[in-house]
């Protein structure tokens, strides 16, 4: 009985090697093993290139990912009753306030002294990520927006329209209540 | 005061800032001197050549008072033997040095508001109760060219005024020896207290890091200071440091010249005078004392007499200044 992978490759005949697609591919493997090394359980080792994990690194630090993009979001810093957002370039994969690739500005959402929110946005390296394709965040993108960085958010004047909407409609229910004191509510 | 003392030793500024300023002065007044060459055509600026060397010839150069002993961190002094040869060389590289400390601020014209709408949405009205402030943080952008925006809580997106683009530009990028906001000393009440205490130089100092060169507060608290040396004839506290330039250039200008004449006079600092004379019919040259002064082509004492007669208010004691100068001078070669 011939041991697999004692033939010559190339023939179209069963691949030398567990794991092998294409017959026209070398084998890679000097000693043609029943089990790949280091597999105790028998599993099969993973594809040379394949889709569903990323090559192995190194070092164990850097977190693999599967999928995911380049957002641009807020993270939120601070502390009680005290939040401070910074503008942060992440993989959309991270924990929020988790490791990201570029901080890209800050937001504080309290106002200062002079009845002013502060946010700085360093619009050169904001460019650099959109050109690289970044996603942006719901927030993120409202924030720009009423910078005028980007066009206006159509929520932002959507949620104005609801605001100014809702409190007409207070005013007309607190006019009402006023102008008809007499028949109050039924007990 | 302590205050003052600390910051006086901290706000001398470095050399980058100076770099600085020549770039920014020679912009600034390549803008400022615009409307003021098309008022008075070839009118000498603060930054003519002629200008600045008579500038500094009036400012005089005294070592002990530039390199006068000022708070720093404390170090055991180091004593150094050396040759004649040496020591000369060593006074060469410190009349160097006193000479970049006494390279004068600019002095530019009072920069113009800003008050433009980029946009204005007025459907945004009543979202917001405050405004929002955006800053432009990219590193490489110089900082008169940042973009620097508010939005109104009524939608109206406008660039921000000066005093909210140093507010902000101090907040991202912090400069030493300069507050976010001014100190209260800087303000007309509380500058004469400072200007009792004789801190004229200590104060200016502070101006100088706190405020930028065109701002209306760097502007104010320079011409309180220099009226209120005009009006003490404190000259001195100023001579031999980097405001004595700028001071001489606002009385000329304002033809007050004749309290700084007397007290050059009175301090035997006859080429200081003459070069003031120079510099007021270089700015005034319509006046009479210049038409003389040349016509008749005069030097030295007479060009100070001729100014005297014609331009000043204070001619008596001008000529009694010149009087006793003679006579001091008179006695000295006779004995």
């Amino acid at each position: 009985m011939r041991l697999p992978g004692s033939q010559v490759p190339g023939n179209g005949t069963f691949p030398a090697c567990p794991g092998q697609h294409s017959p026209g591919a070398g084998c890679q493997k000097t000693a043609p093993p029943l089990v790949a090394p280091g597999n105790q359980r028998g599993r099969p080792p993973a594809p040379a290139h394949g889709p569903q994990r990323p090559p192995h690194r190194g070092s164990g630090l850097l977190k693999g990912y599967r999928g995911g993009h380049v957002v641009i979001r807020f993270a939120l810093g601070g502390c009680t009753n005290r939040p401070f957002f910074r503008i942060v370039a992440a993989h959309s994969r991270r924990a929020r306030d988790g490791k990201y690739l570029e901080q890209l500005g800050c937001l504080d959402p309290l106002p200062n002294a002079h009845g002013e929110r502060l946010a700085g946005l360093n619009l050169e390296r904001l460019r650099h990520w959109l050109g690289c394709g970044a996603h942006l965040s719901r927030p993120a993108e409202k924030l720009l927006g009423l910078a005028g960085f980007l066009p206006l958010h159509p929520m932002t004047v959507t949620g104005a329209e609801r605001l100014r909407r809702r409190r007409r409609a207070q005013e007309a229910v607190a006019a009402r209540a006023d102008g008809s004191p007499g028949p109050g509510p039924a007990p | 005061m302590a205050a003052l003392a600390a910051w006086g030793s901290a706000a001398a500024p470095g050399r980058l800032s100076r770099a600085l300023w020549g770039c920014r002065a020679r912009r600034g007044l390549s803008q400022a001197a615009g409307p003021a060459d098309g008022g008075a055509a070839g009118r000498p600026a603060f930054t003519d050549e002629a200008v600045q060397r008579l500038l500094r010839s009036v400012t005089g150069l005294d070592l002990q008072k530039v390199f006068r002993p000022r708070k720093q961190e404390l170090r055991p002094p180091r004593y150094r033997l050396l040759t004649e040869a040496q020591l000369q060389e060593a006074t060469r590289k410190a009349i160097e040095e006193a000479k970049e400390k006494l390279i004068m601020p600019p002095v530019l014209n009072e920069r113009e508001p800003i008050d433009d709408v980029l946009a204005e949405d007025k459907f945004l009205e009543g979202m917001e109760t405050t405004k929002y402030v955006f800053t432009d943080l990219t590193y490489s952008v110089p900082h008169r060219e940042r973009f620097i925006v508010v939005r109104e809580p009524n939608g109206v997106l406008r660039k921000a005024t000066w005093e909210e683009r140093d507010r902000m530009i101090q907040i991202f990028f912090p400069k030493e020896g300069r507050r976010v906001i001014p100190p209260v000393v800087f303000k007309d009440e509380h500058l004469v207290t400072v200007f009792q205490q004789d801190r004229h130089e200590d104060i200016l100092n502070m101006c100088i890091a706190q405020f930028e060169p065109d701002s209306p507060d760097y502007i104010r608290v320079h011409h309180r200071t220099y009226d209120d040396i005009e009006k003490h004839a404190k000259y001195d506290l100023l001579r031999s440091t980097r405001h004595f330039g700028g001071m001489v250039w606002y009385l000329v200008n304002r033809k007050r010249t004749d309290g700084l004449l007397i007290d050059m006079i009175h301090r035997d600092l006859l080429d200081d005078a003459t070069s003031l004379i120079t510099l007021y019919h270089m700015l005034h040259p319509e006046c009479q004392s210049a038409k003389e002064a040349k016509a008749g082509n005069l030097q030295g004492a007479d060009l100070i007499k001729v100014f005297a007669k014609t331009e000043s208010q204070k001619e008596g004691y001008i000529q009694l200044a010149l009087q006793a100068y003679e006579e001091a001078m008179a006695t000295s070669t006779a004995s």
